[in-house]
Order: C-alpha cells, then sequence, then structure tokens
C-alpha cells in the first residue's frame, strides 16, 4: 500500500455529512472511474431482480469500467452476463458470493483462468462435496437432496489460488463482528482471510446504503484494514439495474420466506430502502462524502484496478471432450490410431449394412461430412454417442436419434439415426456445418422406463467427475407469478384463484398487459396516496417476466467433459435422488463451447418394445419393425381417416381434422404430417395454400423463381427448418454454415441488432442475386416468422418413422399395441377412457379388473382360440398400493381367492382398498357389489387366523343402478371396461332426438344437430384466437366441437363444471374432417 | 421530555448550496444546526395502504442544544421534524 489508509480518514469529522437526497454541486469529476465488484442477478434466486443482460446494459449506459457477477453460491448467470457483456463491450467478472458453513457471505472473484476453476470447484464443494453425497447412489441410500450451501474455510484455503476475496457485504465475516462490536472477532477473521488470500489479493470491501450504522460500519472497516494492512474497496451489492428494480426484491424476499410484503418488513427482512442499484463513480462518491476526496477516489480506483485484474475466458470450446481412447476400458471397443481413424473404420465397415446397392453419391456425402467432422475435432463426440447407442442396444433398450442429427450419413450409418439422409434429401448443414461457430446437437430418444440404465452407464464411463446432467431453468409462468405476487401483495386466496382461472396466456408480461386494460377505469395510483394493489401487481408481473424461480434438471441432456466438470461449471444435488446436475442450462452449455448429449426418454418406444414382446408371447411371429416397408396401403387408409388415437405424433386432435385433409400416401407425407401441425407453419400461414395446392384447388406459386427448387417439395410454402437455410443459400448467396447461424439467429432471436444486421446481409445478397427489394424483404420476413417453430425434416422424418410403426402395431396387432400402450400411461393426447373406446371399436374387448384373474399391469387373455382380450390390470385400482399388491398376489399364488372374508383373511388389505376393489369391480364375482359392501363392514380383520363365520344378517340391498356401476368405475379406475358412459343415456337420447357423435358425423354441413357425450379433452390453442376445441365422446367415437369465444363467455359454467353435456349447434365439413360450431350447451 | 410525531410536524427548512441544512424554523423560533450526526434514508410501504415512506433522515443538534431527528419527504420534497430530546 502506498499511504496508510488511516492517515487519510483522519480529516473527516461528521460536519461533512451531506444529505442525498437534495440537490448539490457534484465535488468529483463527472468521468470518476468505477467498476462494480458486487452484483447480483436473478440467478441469485428469488433475491436478484434483474437478469444479467439489463444488469450489463446499465452498466453499458452508465460507463462503468467494469461489472462483476456475483450472484450467491452460483454461476448459473455467468454465460448469459459474460455473452451479453461481450456484445455490449462492457468488462465482465465472474465471481460469487459464496456462504460459509457458519452462514457469513463473501465475495470472490476469479482472477486467473485457475481462479475460475478454483471458484467453480468451491461452489461445488459448498454445494455438493462436504454433504456425504455418495459417489455410487444406491436406491437404498438416503438422498439429502437440495441442501443449504456451506463453505469450510479448509476449502477455501485449499482453492485460493487465481482468486481475489472481498470481505464481503454487512453478512460478511468481518462486517459482521463489527457491527456487533466484536473488534477480537472480525481481526481474527481478517487475519485468517489475509492469511489464506495473502494481503494482494484481499480487500475489504466497504458498502454505504443510507442506513443508521454505514457510516460508523465504514470508519470501523477502515481502521481495521489499516490495522492489518489490508486495502479497501467500495462495492455497492447491487440487486436490481435501477431503483424500480427495489419493489420486486422485496417482493421476491417475502416469496423466498413464503409470507406477505407487510409480515416480511415486520420481521425486519426487507432491505430499509432502495438504493441496493447499479451506480456510477460519481454517485458513488457522493455516497462517500463523509470520507476525504482522495481516499474516496482511492476506493474508486481500487474497484477498476481489481477489474481490470480479473481477465478469464469462458470459451471452453479447446477442451471439452474426454478423449476417446483414454476412457476407454471397454475390451471390444475398436482401436485405431486415431478418433477419427476409428470412426472413418466404423463407417465404412457399415456401408455393406445400410447401402447394400452402393452409389458413388454415399460415398461422396460420407467423405464430404468426415472432412467436416475431422477438421472440427468432433470424432471423438460421434464415438460417444455411438457407444451409448450400442450400449443400449445390446440392453434391448430401444433406442432412436431425433432431431438435426438424422441429417447425416455418418450418424445413419453409426446406428444413431435411423432415416437414411440421402434417400429422403436431407441436408447436412442443419446439423453441422464446416465453419466453427455451431456445435452439434445430438438428441436421442430411449425407451422411456429404461433410460436410466443408459445414464448409470455414461456416468459409469466417464466418471461422477466428468458427466452431469443439464440443468433447466424454471422461470416464472403468469400462473405461479400471479400466485406469488398475489400473496406477497396480500390478496385474498379466493382473489388471486379468480385471476389465475381468468389467465389465458403463460406469459407474466402478457398477464401483466391484460391485467393493466381491467385496470385501466379505475384510474392510476399517483406516488404518495395509497397504492392501487392491481397496478402493484401489474408492475410487478411485468417486472418478473423472465425471472427463475428455480433450477431443476433438464429433461435429458448431459454434458461430459475431458477436464473435472466441477472446474467449469458448478455442480448441485437435484431433488430426484442420485441425480447430480450442472448449474448451466443447454443454452449457457452451448455457448461456453461445450457439447451436450441429449439422452431423452420416449414411452412411445418402450410402448413399441412392450407390444412387439406381447406379439411374441401371444406366439405370433414378431414384426421386424425396424425394416418394415413403407408403403402398407392400410396405414395410409388409416392415416386419411384420422384412425390414430394412441399412434405416435398424428393422434392430436388438431393431426387428426388435419390427416383427412392431407390424405396422407406416402412416408414423405407422413414427415409433412408431423410437421405441418406446429406453430411455425401455422403462423407464417404455410397450412391453407399446402392444403389447397396438394388438393389441386390451386396453383403452386413462389415468391420469387430462385426459390422453386427449395419449396418445390412442399409446394411453394416453408414447412422444414432446412428450406431456411437454402432459401437463404439461394436467394442470398449465404454459405450453408453461415445461412445456418441465420436460422439460429432468428430462433433464439434475443438480440434485435443481430438480426438487424442479418437481414442486412440477406438484403444485400439477394439484391445481388437479382431479387428487388420488396420481394427480398418479404421472404426474409417469411423466414423469421417460420425458424423460431417449424421442425427440421429430419426430425419429422425420425418421428415419421415411429408414427408408422406405431400405426403398423395398432392395424395388425391391436391386442399387443392396446394393452402396452395402456401400461405406458401416461403418455399421448388422451386418457385412458378415449383410449378404451378406442380399443373396443377396433374389436379389442377390455375385461374389468378382477382378483384372481388380473395381474398388476394390463395384460392379454384369451378368450378363444383366436381370440385376446385386454385384462384391466389392478394398478389401476385407486388406492391399491404397490406393498398391497405385493401382500396380495403372494397370498394368491398360495390359491386364487374363493370369497370376501377369504381376500380379507389372506391378503390383509385394509378395508378402505377392500371397498375400492369392491367398488371397481374386481370382486364381481363373489356377489353383488352392494352385498359385498355390506358384507366387509360386517367382516372382522383377523388376518391368518381362523375364518369365523358369523351368521349373515340378511338385508334387502337395492340393485345397483347400471349407471352407478359405471360411476364407481369411473371414480376409481378412471374408465369402465364394460363401456362407454354414454351408453345409459342413449335410449332417453335416441328418444329426445339427439345424435350420436357417428350420426353427426354422417349429416350434412350447415345442419343443426343436438348431440351428447362425455368432454375428454378441452384445448384451447395459442393459434386459434382464442377458440375453444372440446373432443366429445360417446360410445360411437369422437366429435369435434369448435366453441367461439363470445360463445364461452356463455357457456362456461356449463363447458369447465360438467364432464357430460348436451350440446347443440351446425355441422361444419372440410374434407372429411367434421366439426360442430356450438351455440349452446346444457350438462347432462 | 423526549417528544415523537410518527408522522412528522411540518417544518421550513433552509439550505446551502450543497444542499446542507443551516436553519429550520419550528413554532415560530429560529434553530441553527450545528452538526449532522447521523443520517440514513428509508424507501417501505410501497404496497401498503398507509401508503410509501421515502425519507431522508437526520440527527441534529442546534445551536440551541437541541438533538432532534428529521427528515426529508422525498414524495412531498419538503421537510418534517419528526423526534426531539430534551
Amino acid at each position: 500500500m502506498t499511504e496508510p489508509l488511516s492517515s487519510q480518514l483522519d480529516s473527516t469529522s461528521p460536519q461533512q455529512n451531506r444529505l442525498s437526497g437534495v440537490r448539490r454541486r457534484d465535488r468529483y469529476r463527472p468521468d470518476l472511474p468505477y467498476a462494480e465488484l458486487h452484483c447480483h442477478s436473478y440467478f441469485s434466486l428469488l433475491d436478484g431482480a434483474s437478469s444479467p443482460e439489463t444488469l450489463v446494459a446499465r452498466a453499458a449506459e452508465l460507463g462503468l469500467t467494469g461489472i462483476a457477477l456475483t450472484d450467491h453460491d452460483s454461476l448459473a448467470g455467468a454465460i448469459r452476463f459474460w455473452t451479453a457483456a461481450q456484445e455490449a463491450d462492457v468488462h465482465p467478472i465472474i465471481g460469487a458470493e459464496v456462504t460459509l458453513a457458519d452462514g457469513a457471505h463473501l465475495t470472490l472473484l476469479a482472477e486467473t483462468q485457475t481462479g475460475y476453476a478454483n471458484l467453480s470447484r468451491l461452489i461445488t464443494e459448498a454445494r455438493v462435496e462436504q454433504r456425504s453425497f455418495p459417489e455410487k447412489f444406491d436406491a437404498d441410500m438416503a438422498w439429502p437432496g437440495k441442501v443449504e450451501p456451506a463453505l469450510m474455510w479448509e476449502a477455501l484455503a485449499k482453492h485460493q489460488a487465481g482468486l481475489i476475496a472481498l470481505s464481503g457485504c454487512r453478512r460478511g465475516p468481518v462486517a459482521q463482528a463489527l457491527l456487533a462490536g466484536e473488534q477480537k472477532v472480525a481481526r481474527h477473521a481478517l487475519v485468517n482471510l489475509r492469511d489464506i488470500f495473502g494481503p494482494a489479493n484481499l480487500y475489504v470491501e466497504l458498502q454505504h446504503h443510507f442506513r443508521p450504522d454505514d457510516e460508523r460500519l465504514l470508519r470501523t472497516s477502515l481502521a481495521l484494514a489499516h490495522e492489518l494492512n489490508v486495502d479497501a474497496v467500495i462495492t455497492n451489492n447491487v440487486h436490481y439495474a435501477t431503483p424500480k428494480g427495489s419493489r420486486l426484491r422485496d417482493a421476491l424476499i417475502a416469496i423466498q420466506r413464503n409470507e406477505s410484503l407487510t409480515a416480511a418488513r415486520r420481521g425486519g427482512r426487507l432491505p430499509t430502502n432502495s438504493t441496493y442499484q447499479l451506480i456510477h463513480g460519481p454517485e458513488m462518491a457522493r455516497r462517500l462524502q463523509s470520507l476525504p476526496t482522495t481516499l474516496v477516489e482511492r476506493l474508486l480506483i481500487n474497484s477498476v484496478n481489481i477489474a481490470q485484474r480479473c481477465q478469464i475466458s469462458l470459451d471452453f470450446s479447446n477442451h471439452r471432450l474426454p478423449k476417446w481412447h483414454e476412457n476407454s476400458d471397454t475390451p471390444d471397443i475398436p482401436i485405431s490410431p486415431s478418433e477419427f481413424a476409428t470412426l472413418y473404420a466404423l463407417c465404412h465397415s457399415n456401408l455393406p449394412h445400410r447401402y447394400p446397392e452402393l452409389r458413388p453419391q454415399v460415398l461422396k456425402q460420407l467423405a464430404h461430412e468426415l472432412e467436416v467432422i475431422e477438421e472440427a475435432g468432433l470424432a471423438g463426440y460421434f464415438l460417444m454417442v455411438w457407444d451409448i447407442v450400442r450400449f443400449a442396444r445390446a440392453q434391448g433398450i430401444r433406442c432412436q436419434g431425433r432431431g438435426s442429427a438424422a441429417n447425416s450419413i455418418v450418424a445413419y450409418l453409426l446406428g444413431i439415426t435411423s432415416i437414411d439422409p440421402l434417400h429422403h434429401d436431407l441436408l447436412f448443414e442443419r446439423f453441422l456445418s464446416s465453419d466453427k461457430f455451431t456445435m452439434p446437437d445430438i438428441d436421442i430418444d430411449f425407451a422411456a422406463d429404461r433410460r436410466e440404465e443408459v445414464i448409470q452407464y455414461v456416468y459409469q464411463r466417464y466418471g461422477r467427475e466428468h458427466a452431469a446432467m443439464v440443468c433447466n431453468v424454471v422461470t416464472y409462468r403468469a400462473r405461479s407469478a400471479l400466485r406469488d405476487l398475489g400473496k406477497a401483495l396480500d390478496f385474498p386466496p379466493n382473489v388471486i384463484d379468480t385471476l389465475i382461472q381468468r389467465l389465458d396466456t403463460n406469459s407474466p408480461q402478457q398477464a401483466s398487459v391484460a391485467l393493466k386494460l381491467e385496470n385501466r377505469d379505475r384510474g392510476l395510483e399517483n406516488d404518495i396516496g395509497a397504492p392501487d394493489p392491481n397496478e402493484l401487481l401489474v408492475d410487478l408481473l411485468a417486472q418478473i417476466d423472465g425471472c427463475p424461480r428455480h433450477l431443476s434438471i433438464h429433461s435429458g441432456g448431459m454434458i461430459i467433459t475431458r477436464a473435472p466438470l466441477a472446474e467449469i461449471v458448478p455442480l448441485e444435488p437435484a431433488t430426484m435422488p442420485g441425480r447430480i446436475v450442472c448449474q448451466w442450462d443447454k443454452d449457457s452449455v452451448e455457448d461456453a463451447g461445450l457439447i451436450k448429449i441429449d439422452l431423452l426418454g420416449l414411452r412411445m418406444l418402450g410402448l413399441l418394445t412392450a407390444a412387439v414382446d406381447h406379439v411374441r408371447a401371444m406366439g405370433d411371429p414378431p414384426p421386424a419393425l425396424d425394416a418394415l416397408p413403407l408403403d402398407d396401403p392400410e396405414i395410409y387408409a388409416m392415416l386419411q381417416k384420422g384412425d390414430t388415437v394412441g399412434t405416435f405424433q398424428v393422434e392430436s386432435r388438431a393431426q387428426q381434422q388435419m390427416l383427412p385433409r392431407l390424405k396422407p400416401t406416402s412416408f414423405e407425407d407422413i414427415a409433412v404430417q408431423v410437421a405441418i401441425v406446429r406453430p411455425g407453419p401455422i403462423q407464417g400461414g404455410a397450412v391453407h395454400p399446402y392444403l389447397r395446392r396438394r388438393a389441386g384447388l390451386e396453383p403452386t406459386s413462389y415468391l420469387h423463381p430462385l426459390l422453386e427448387p427449395v419449396l418445390k417439395e412442399t409446394l411453394g410454402v416453408l414447412l422444414f427448418q432446412e428450406q431456411v437455410i437454402r432459401v437463404a443459400v439461394a436467394a442470398a448467396g449465404f454459405n450453408p454454415g453461415e445461412a445456418d447461424l441465420l436460422r439460429r439467429a432468428m430462433s433464439r432471436s434475443r438480440d434485435k441488432e443481430a438480426m438487424a444486421a442479418m437481414q442486412a446481409r440477406f438484403l444485400a445478397g439477394a439484391q445481388a442475386e437479382g431479387m428487388d427489394a420488396e420481394t427480398a424483404t418479404a421472404i426474409f420476413g417469411q423466414l423469421a416468422g417460420f425458424a423460431g417453430y417449424g421442425f427440421c425434416k429430419s426430425h419429422a422424418a425420425s418421428f415419421a418413422l415411429i408414427a408408422y410403426q406405431s400405426l403398423y402395431l395398432k392395424r395388425y396387432h391391436a391386442p399387443a399395441f392396446y394393452c402396452a400402450l395402456f401400461n405406458q400411461q401416461p403418455m399421448g393426447f388422451y386418457a385412458p377412457e378415449v383410449i378404451a373406446g378406442d380399443a373396443r371399436r377396433h374389436g379389442v374387448e377390455l375385461l374389468p379388473p378382477h382378483i384372481n384373474r388380473s395381474d398388476w399391469m394390463y395384460t392379454l387373455e384369451r378368450t378363444s382360440a383366436r381370440r385376446w382380450a385386454l385384462r384391466t390390470g389392478l394398478c389401476t385400482v385407486q388406492g391399491l398400493g404397490d406393498a398391497a399388491w405385493q401382500q396380495l398376489e403372494m397370498a394368491r399364488r398360495q390359491s386364487p381367492f374363493h370369497d370376501l372374508a377369504d381376500l380379507q383373511r389372506r391378503a390383509g388389505i385394509d378395508k378402505d382398498v377392500l371397498g375400492n376393489l369392491i367398488r371397481a369391480g374386481t370382486l364381481d364375482a363373489f356377489g353383488m357389489r352392494r352385498e359385498l359392501l355390506w358384507r366387509l363392514g360386517e367382516l372382522d380383520a383377523r388376518p391368518d387366523e381362523f375364518e369365523l363365520t358369523l351368521p349373515a344378517i340378511a338385508a334387502d340391498l337395492p340393485h345397483l343402478e347400471a349407471l352407478e356401476a359405471t360411476a364407481w368405475e369411473y371414480e376409481l379406475l378412471g374408465l369402465s371396461a364394460a363401456g362407454q358412459v354414454m351408453r345409459h343415456y342413449r335410449e332417453r337420447l335416441r328418444r329426445a332426438r339427439v345424435l350420436s357423435t357417428w350420426e353427426v358425423k354422417q349429416a350434412r354441413a350447415g345442419r343443426r344437430v343436438r348431440v351428447a357425450g362425455m368432454m375428454v379433452v378441452r384445448q384451447r390453442p395459442a393459434t386459434a384466437k382464442g377458440i375453444l376445441f372440446i373432443s366429445l365422446e360417446d360410445e360411437s367415437g369422437l366429435l369435434d366441437l369448435v366453441v367461439k369465444p363470445q360463445v364461452y363467455a356463455r357457456l362456461r359454467p356449463v363447458l369447465r363444471g360438467q364432464p357430460l353435456i348436451l350440446a347443440s349447434g351446425l355441422v361444419q365439413r372440410s374434407g372429411r374432417a367434421v366439426s360442430v360450431l356450438v351455440g349452446d350447451a346444457v350438462g347432462l | 421530555m423526549t417528544r415523537l410525531w410518527p408522522a412528522g410536524e411540518a417544518i421550513e427548512m433552509r439550505i446551502d448550496g450543497q444542499g446542507r441544512p443551516l436553519y429550520f424554523s419550528w413554532k415560530g423560533q429560529v434553530h441553527q444546526v450545528e452538526q449532522i450526526q447521523q443520517r440514513w434514508q428509508v424507501d417501505s410501504d410501497w404496497w401498503s395502504e398507509q401508503g410509501r415512506v421515502w425519507r431522508d433522515y437526520l440527527t441534529v443538534t442546534t445551536a440551541n442544544g437541541l438533538l432532534c431527528v428529521l427528515y426529508f419527504d422525498m414524495l412531498e420534497q419538503s421537510w418534517y421534524l419528526a423526534k426531539l430530546y430534551d
């Protein structure tokens, strides 16, 4: 230190105090430089109120020399912060405010790359390692789950290299002691820190927030710093970019404690004022005007010097993957001189299998891809994915690559994907291009029930030090925001419920706008009078948009790295036992230059496996699903009818409406069908032109002749993401890699400036190709509207293949298909009751659950030499848990139950569950349900004792109405095996001239009809302008009802409150798709 | 005897060019501010029915020996006497 701090301090006196809120002349140079070294973003969960991007933008506005991100025990926002700072040309410092084991806070900043690795390691230690999280997790172990972070001083001492420490806020080990008047403790803490970090890397952290004891703390801190020869620096412990954010922060603190703002204030948990925003040097100097000018300048300059010392990079693209051979302890992994040679050899050895007739085009494409892969250094990545897929197949776990990877012939040859990219004219550049900016992304679906085995394999193969799941940042949705903010503002629960019921958006921002419109007539609050709580809610809702609520596990993303992962990104335990997640989400992982692999669980793949197993068990030859010819007319007939309940991707209500209009006749059509019912094509206005052109009702046209070769296959409209790339190449002369960057920019679209630059580049390119500006702008607009929401063709084709396989099973192996479908529930679009109706309509008899015949799951039961029926599993009976089932099954194995008393005596199930078993009909073989219930009441539960024969009390019990039996079954099983509930009403409905859904489908367009049924699906798609679609089911099938908003407003109590309705309206026909435009409805 | 006015007694304040309080008048008497002992800011209750409280507080001693707490109301832009110690 050049000059002792206290010598400067001596010349001050309290008289020099000035007020903050009153205008005064500025004694300091307006350009007094300052860097903010202590700043929380909203990744300090429920404490910080601003996004990393907002903080960076504000720092740029204020002209700060640098800004640090120091979230609580977290680097979750680091990549977003870093990226934003690069773009805004602001110097970023990466740090964290760590929580020590005694609860004290300490500010750490990464000076060097080693320092960054240590910081990440320390946060990991604070969150995982010292909490005895087992290295190898066993299902029997207790899992601590998410815990409060706590860092030991010893860990700090071990990993201090490359870090600069600031002594922390008022909760720092030094300030905390000083505030308590414990000089000795404070001195001891500072000495400890000095011993750990060395005097050059430790600063006493000062702050001034106009709190009553701030001045005193400043002085005592400075005196201690002087005494121990440690320098000092000023920070503002920022929690929001501008003072406006202080309200959201107050609310978040209340939310954190699940209390109201008033309660939080009374408990002393809210900050006293709103001065924790970003400020510039002169403003900071004004806060410190009780100190001598030279000292203030020094505190500010120190912030700048520290900022400049911190020079690190968050680009990890250089050391991202483990070396393939390093980890190869599996004996059957081929060893070649290099990863690339191994990949090359594998691809070529698989050529005869995938391409029995080898064409030059195949070799040309393979050579091209291998060249790009070698150049990008990604051979090891492909081998890694190949290895995972190979493992899964060896274990009989069905899997298939989805997404853009199916554009690659290498992925196809390695068995990662199942679609031949050449046959389907797919575009490799959508997956990987020769420019180095884009990272490939391989997503693989595994049978959901066995995905865990694959994840465990990856952990075991690369070690927990090198592999972790990617996190998912769960941000506030309109619903959760309303609930939490409403509670903070002390809204009565019923008011919050009403507000939530009225929501028609997921976005807090849009909810805010809607609420504001409702409030408009009430008159606005002024700042002095009592605030209108509704206005406060409007403001907070808008502010909370994008704010994370918590981190969860991504559905399947894993990162695998060469360096220990904990040195790249902090790891923390998830709530799910055995799961460790990293603090970055998939975007951050990608922006850090790391590669992730998505290991997703797909129930449909489990269904396919199970269905094939059932077929085998039934004694039939199992279908070779992976070698099906894709041109079976029976399958296309099903599709054209919309007979798709339970199948993959093409089963939803919207898909079923589209199918009879699109009339698929080829595999390519199924890919189109999968891709067309998506927000991209719907919002891009592509659907109707495509259908009309397909039906020959209008000619195919193009915005410009240059687009014809690209869009010909989809009749001139944009349906696939690859087409965005190809259009940019054809119309504006982009190279494919560049064009993919354009697509990515469009699909992320956070950055308006980048988009504007892209547009300029596109327009210039198009002009060079001889296109006029108007056409070029129109094309660019279409691309931008589409890019974010479209499917890529490779993905659509991969899914179309699974769709075809599921259709095939439904068509030719219906009992096996439905059995597997029931056992995979919940999955897909429909509830079990709808699937049951569909099964019946396809001739598959559904047998009720039976105490002696049912297994736990659904099973197939032979009813005659050639017929199989589906036996409902006991797992469907509400209240019968796995443990009770185990007892029951064990007793049943000795001998079948012969009556109720026998069941109760031997299975030891409690009476409530027995009641459910009776009401659900599983004991119908033993007598009438009411009678059994009566007898149940008389039985004495003494398992394993002699059966007591009690004299039966004769009671005259009323017979159970068929309708009541069905109602009980719906209540306890979710469906009735005997048939759809509407059959009980049919006779009366027929007399009242109410049609069945089948009859409505035969009626001409425009006819006024009345139809009754059960509402099984209610949907209001964002793309449908507030229209509500209802799927109405009766025993003859499903029918779409369309309810316009003004009608809905009138019928809301009926349509929301009643499961069974009688609706009247006009028949609408569009091709073979039929719906009813509802005019009126009543509950049945 | 210490007197406390939660809402504050309106006072008239004269400040210097740098915003430093010099004199205030209360109940017809003029008091000269001698020393500022402490200052702090409060911004709270923006959600409550009573309305937001946003004030700059000062503890000052006056030339005639009074110790008092004053505040400047940021919303109203006016001065108040909050507490007087005898």
